[in-house]
Order: structure tokens, then C-alpha cells, then sequence
């Protein structure tokens, strides 16, 4: 028994393990078929039982787009980059609504699946990933309201539309970055997931949705420009209406400052998880 | 030709509790080859489970290290990884994607699947509808269907109603046979003692013998035995009868003259009783009647020597009388034994015992066909032949 152990090569080998190496990476990716159906899992969930069903998705932010134009566009005469108001939030809530969406899920991910998390293996990774992707939902849905507003106030599109997905797509990256490190910490403390819905309305204020980039006094701007989601909602609103700068240096350092966290976030998940269950 | 799939090695789990830690897992090492059937047995808390998380890769262990050869499939306790919102078909695709099977894959396996688990008109209704039978035959349909090369399974059989355990254990040695390794949690020994060749005995988050089955389930059956000691015989003169002999140690001996607290169905067994007699004084025409009863107090057999045509002639000073029983007829249980010495003059009585200790048995291949565990669970079992003939 002992002689054929000697050249012997599990497939799945269990020890104490820290860090994370390419391997993880690509099991993740070898489990895309599950974070598929968990996607579409969350998707079929969140309105089971509802009336209006997936409508919600629809209904939600236009309902937000009235409520907000009225409020901040007609009463208080918030400046909108000399756009109509209900224009220029919805194309600053799209990709915040996004990335609000992924946080939320991150925070109770591993909670929720806990059933599955107890029973059976799979990268615990695929779980936040699956939470970003089933947000890019509402992404699309606002961008459906959006431009059901623009055939309405018959704004002329320019070519600038063509960077509009990759711009959007670049929130996934705060989008998974915040959730990774969300889910380690709430693994731990729990108290945080209550805080997540202030701390959320609080990172909604600190990006230029409601109000414009040019209200930010000029010294605070470039602090105030790490903030990835500044970079994401000023170019949607340039690829969309073209106003403003094109995405610039500042963007481009902002998510590079978004990626480092993701990067980071991703080997302390990854590390500090595997055992999750003994936390849960 | 035997291959390893699965070695454990130096396996360790700790817990770290507010004021201290905990080891729920230690130094657990063992080899298991190709389609070999091991049972885990073990008190509640032992370590079986963990050791399941670990091999599962539920959780890490905190030392040690373990090595799995191909793909392996978990049961661990009821409703293994279904999510409560989903239908049974969406947890079949959820549940097989976990264990590595591709859509296509799962596709066509569907049909198997659902036929197998008997839950065809439910399908399409979210799991949390299920009852506990079906959330088990679900869950073991598809662990049982996804090809695994190592399965482990805990306890989850015991949920089932008979005619689904029995379909399990069919597919289990089916699976066995095809070259799927198979380690399995049971409470039920004599499960495991019909499933499994080799078995491995967790006490205390350790090893505490791993060997063929019968060997580790007899250990471990005298040692949950061993913690119910029994005082013994030294009362000798706070018992009825006149004292011309007296009974000094009781035991049960198995064949090769090992002491025993457990008999196993169809093994032989001898009860053994020391006496000694009253200094100077040789008694003879000593009657032993020796009774087990069950629990109710229904005598089940009597074992007495004359009946049986045997005389003991003279007793003077010390000795052993011993009665064995070519192939223990009583199936598994706990029996107790009542000892009573008279006379021959007058039927006077020379010692009683009320309070030997209970007999413990667990089942066994009485007739030697394979058969461990009884259905219809009957009390005796006694040799009989069967014969058929053609016509009339």
C-alpha cells in the first residue's frame, strides 16, 4: 500500500492553507455554470411573490426618476449640466443603482447561503461575484427608463454612446471590490450589515448624482475624484448627452486605486473564508 | 489491483472557543482504496462529522492534510445544499453544477435523478414544500447519480422509510461495485457492519481502531459497555440461599476465551460462572439455572444442566462452570441474566443471582447468507433449511 503512494497525485488536496494563489482564480472560473445559476437564481428571487414582479425592476427607478426630479429639479433647482433634470439622475442612478445593488447583496450573501455553504464545497468567491452580476440587472432596467426619457425629450445621441457599456461595465469593478471586503468583514461582525444602509445613502451623497461635478468646491475635487463612481457616472453622462469631459486621468486612477482593493479584497476573502462556516 | 483515493493524514481540526480551544479533530490518519465501503462509527460528538466537513471542504483543517483522488460527493445530515426558495428541478441543476457536473450532463441524468427520489409530481414545487423523505431522497439521488469516486455519507439514511434505505443500500453497493469508494456515518451498526468491509472507530476526535468491521464495531461495542461497569460479585453474603456453594465471578467468553460484554447473533459464546464452596464441604447434585429474560422479564431461554444431561458430580473448594452455545441465537439487544445454584436435597437454595450484568448482543450473519440486519426484526433465530420441489 504504502509503494503506490509514493508518486501519488490527489486531484483535490486538503490542508491548512493562507493566501491565495492563481489556482483559486481558475476554480473560480471552472464554477461559472454555478454562479450563473445563482444569478439567475437571485434574479427569479427577489420578486417571486410580488404583483408587479420583475416590473419592479422598471418601476423602481422611474418612480425614483419622478420622485427626485421633483424634489431636487423643480423645487429645489438643483443645476443639472443644462440638462432635464430626471436625464441627468437617471444616467448617474444607473450605474449607482448598480453598484448599490452588489453591495447590499455582498453584505448577507454568505448569511443567505448558509444552507449551501454547510453542505457542499464550492469557492466561497463565486458567491459576491454572482451578487456583482445579478446587480448589472437593474443597470440594464434604469438604462431602459433612460432612454425611454430620451426618445421623450427627443435628445440627440452622439457617437459617444459607443464607450456607454464599458464605461457602465467598469463599475464592477468598486461594485466587487466593496463587496469582497464587505463580506469578510460582515463574516465577523455582523453589526455592519445593519450599517450598510446609511453608509450606502452616505456614498450615494459623496457622488455627483443628485447635484453636478461642478458643485464639488475646485481644492476638494481631486480627493473627491478617487471616488470611482464619480469617474463612472461623469462619463456615463458624457457617452450619453456629451456634456462634460471625456473619461480622463482621473478615472483612469480611480479604478486603478478600485482594482488594488479588489485585488486585496480578493486574497483576504479568499483566505479568511474557506472556514467561514466555523463563524457562521 | 487496489488504488488510493483517499488519505488522511495527521488530520486536525481546532476550535477556538472564548476562553479556550478546542480540538474536535486529532491526528486522524488513514488509507482508503478503490471501491472499498468504510463505516465511521463513533459516540455523537466524537469527530465523525467534522472529519466529514474537512474531507467535504466545508471548513479547513487547522492540521494535517488529506488527499482525494477524482470527484467526491457529500451527504452531510438532511437536505445537503438545497436552497428552500428553489423547485426540485432548479436544486437538481444547482446541486449538480456544486458538484462539478456540466448542464448537458445534468440533462441527461435528470430522468434517473427524479425516478430514482420518487418525486416526480413534485418537481417543479420549491423544496421547502418537501417533506423530510423526500428532501433525503433527493439529496441522495443526486449524489448518487453525479459518478462520484469518493462519496461520503452521514447518517442521512436513517431518515428514509424502509423501502427507500433499502433502495439506498442496494445503490450504495451498486456504486461499491462500480469503483466508487464509499465512507459512511452511521448510528445503525448493523448498517454499517452490512455495508462495510472496513470500519473506523473516532473517539474523542482520534482514531481508536480501524480495522476489518467486525473487529472495530465488537471493540467498540464492549467499550460503550465498559462505562456501565458492574459491581461485581462480593455481596456474596447479602444474597439468599444457604451458602454450601457460592458463585465468586460471572463472565462471557467468546471462542478464543476472550472476556466479552457483547454476543453477536450466530457466534459462539460461553457463560462462564467460579464458585467456591464452603471450606471443607463437597456438595454434590448441583443444579445451575441460568435464565435470560428480556426487558419485560419474559424468559427467553433456560439453560439448566440436568435439562441440558449434564451432572457437575462432586464440587469441593474452587472451579468453573461453563456453558457454551455453539451459535447465539438471540438477536440484538440487551438481556438480562438470572443465575440460581440449588441443591439437589430438597431443591434448596445455594446462591441466587438477580443482578448479573445485562447482556448486550448485536446482530450477526446467523445463517451465514449475507444477512446482518432483519427486517421483520425477530427475537430468535434458530437453523432451519428451505427446499422447494417442481409440481403437484
Amino acid at each position: 500500500m504504502e509503494t503506490n503512494s509514493v508518486d501519488w497525485t490527489p486531484d483535490i488536496v486538503i490542508r491548512p492553507r493562507r493566501g491565495a494563489t492563481w489556482a483559486d482564480l481558475l476554480e473560480v472560473w471552472n464554477y461559472r455554470e454555478l454562479a450563473l445559476i445563482l444569478v439567475l437564481r437571485e434574479i427569479q428571487g427577489r420578486y417571486r411573490r410580488t404583483v408587479f414582479g420583475v416590473s419592479w425592476l422598471v418601476i423602481r427607478p422611474a418612480l425614483n426618476a419622478i420622485v427626485f426630479s421633483v424634489v431636487f429639479g423643480s423645487v429645489l433647482k438643483v443645476k443639472s449640466d443644462g440638462l432635464p433634470y430626471a436625464l441627468f439622475f437617471l444616467a448617474g442612478m444607473a450605474p449607482w443603482s448598480f453598484f448599490n445593488y452588489a453591495v447590499m447583496r455582498a453584505a448577507t450573501t454568505l448569511t443567505d447561503n448558509v444552507h449551501i455553504i454547510s453542505k457542499v464545497y464550492f469557492p466561497r468567491l463565486v458567491l459576491p461575484i454572482a451578487g456583482v452580476i445579478s446587480g448589472a440587472v437593474d443597470l440594464l432596467a434604469s438604462l431602459v427608463v433612460l432612454l425611454a426619457l430620451m426618445l421623450l425629450y427627443r435628445t440627440p445621441m452622439t457617437l459617444n454612446i459607443v464607450w456607454l457599456p464599458l464605461i457602465l461595465a467598469s463599475a464592477a469593478i468598486p461594485a466587487l471590490a466593496v463587496s469582497l471586503w464587505l463580506g469578510v468583514v460582515t463574516a465577523y461582525l455582523r453589526d455592519v450589515s445593519y450599517a450598510i444602509t446609511i453608509l450606502l445613502q452616505i456614498a450615494m451623497y459623496a457622488s455627483p448624482i443628485i447635484y453636478s461635478l461642478d458643485a464639488v468646491p475646485e481644492r476638494w475635487r481631486t480627493l473627491y475624484q478617487l471616488n470611482p463612481m464619480v469617474g463612472i457616472i461623469q462619463g456615463a453622462r458624457w457617452a450619453l448627452f456629451g456634456v462634460g469631459d471625456a473619461p480622463g486621468i482621473m478615472f483612469a486612477l480611480s479604478l486603478g486605486l478600485a482594482l488594488l482593493i479588489l485585488v486585496s479584497g480578493a486574497i483576504v476573502f479568499q483566505s479568511t473564508l474557506r472556514s467561514v462556516i466555523d463563524i457562521l | 489491483m487496489t488504488s488510493l483515493v483517499l488519505r488522511a493524514h495527521g488530520l486536525g481540526k481546532r476550535y477556538r472557543l472564548k476562553h479556550s480551544t478546542l480540538w474536535a479533530l486529532r491526528d486522524v490518519s488513514f488509507d482508503v482504496q478503490r471501491g472499498q465501503m468504510v463505516g465511521l462509527i463513533g459516540h455523537n460528538g466524537a469527530g465523525k462529522s467534522t472529519l466529514f466537513k474537512l474531507l467535504a471542504r466545508i471548513t479547513e483543517p487547522s492540521e494535517g492534510y488529506a488527499g482525494i483522488k477524482g470527484r467526491l460527493a457529500a451527504l452531510l445530515e438532511v437536505g445537503t445544499g438545497f436552497h428552500r426558495e428553489l423547485t426540485g428541478r432548479e436544486n437538481i441543476y444547482l446541486n449538480g453544477s456544486i458538484l462539478g457536473m456540466k448542464k448537458r450532463e445534468v440533462d441527461r441524468k435528470l430522468d434517473e435523478i427524479v425516478a430514482f427520489a420518487e418525486v416526480g409530481p413534485f418537481l417543479d414545487s420549491p423544496v421547502k414544500y418537501y417533506s423530510s423523505g423526500m428532501y433525503v431522497r433527493l439529496a441522495f439521488a443526486i449524489a448518487a447519480h453525479v459518478a462520484p469516486d469518493v462519496l461520503l455519507i452521514d447518517e442521512v439514511l436513517a431518515v428514509g422509510d424502509m423501502a427507500f434505505q433499502h433502495k439506498c443500500r442496494t445503490k450504495i453497493k451498486s456504486l461499491g461495485s462500480e469503483g466508487c469508494t464509499v465512507l459512511f456515518v452511521s448510528h445503525d451498526l448493523a448498517s454499517v457492519r452490512q455495508l462495510c468491509s472496513t470500519t473506523v472507530w473516532i473517539h474523542g476526535g482520534r482514531v481508536a481502531a480501524i480495522g476489518p468491521t467486525e473487529d472495530v464495531v465488537l471493540q467498540y461495542s464492549q467499550a460503550m459497555l465498559s462505562a456501565s461497569q458492574w459491581a461485581g460479585l462480593a455481596d456474596a453474603q447479602a444474597r439468599p440461599g444457604s451458602g454450601a456453594i457460592r458463585v465468586t465471578n460471572y463472565w462471557i467468553e467468546l471462542e478464543d476465551g476472550q472476556k466479552t460484554d457483547v454476543l453477536v447473533t450466530g457466534k459462539p459464546a460461553s457463560f462462564v460462572l467460579e464458585y467456591a464452596t464452603r471450606a471443607g464441604q463437597t456438595v454434590e447434585g448441583v443444579r445451575l439455572s441460568l435464565q435470560i429474560q428480556n426487558e419485560w422479564g419474559a424468559s427467553l431461554l433456560w439453560l439448566h444442566n440436568h435439562m441440558l444431561g449434564h451432572d457437575f458430580g462432586p464440587l469441593a473448594g474452587a472451579g468453573q462452570l461453563r456453558c457454551r452455545i455453539p451459535r447465539f441465537p438471540l438477536t440484538a439487544g440487551s438481556y438480562d441474566v438470572r443465575a440460581q445454584l440449588l441443591l439437589q436435597v430438597g431443591s434448596v437454595v445455594a446462591d441466587e443471582l438477580e443482578t448479573l450484568p445485562k447482556l448486550n448482543v448485536i446482530d450477526g450473519d446467523f445463517y451465514g447468507s449475507g444477512y446482518v440486519r432483519r427486517v421483520e426484526n425477530p427475537i430468535f433465530l434458530v437453523d432451519a433449511d428451505w427446499s422447494n420441489e417442481a409440481g403437484r
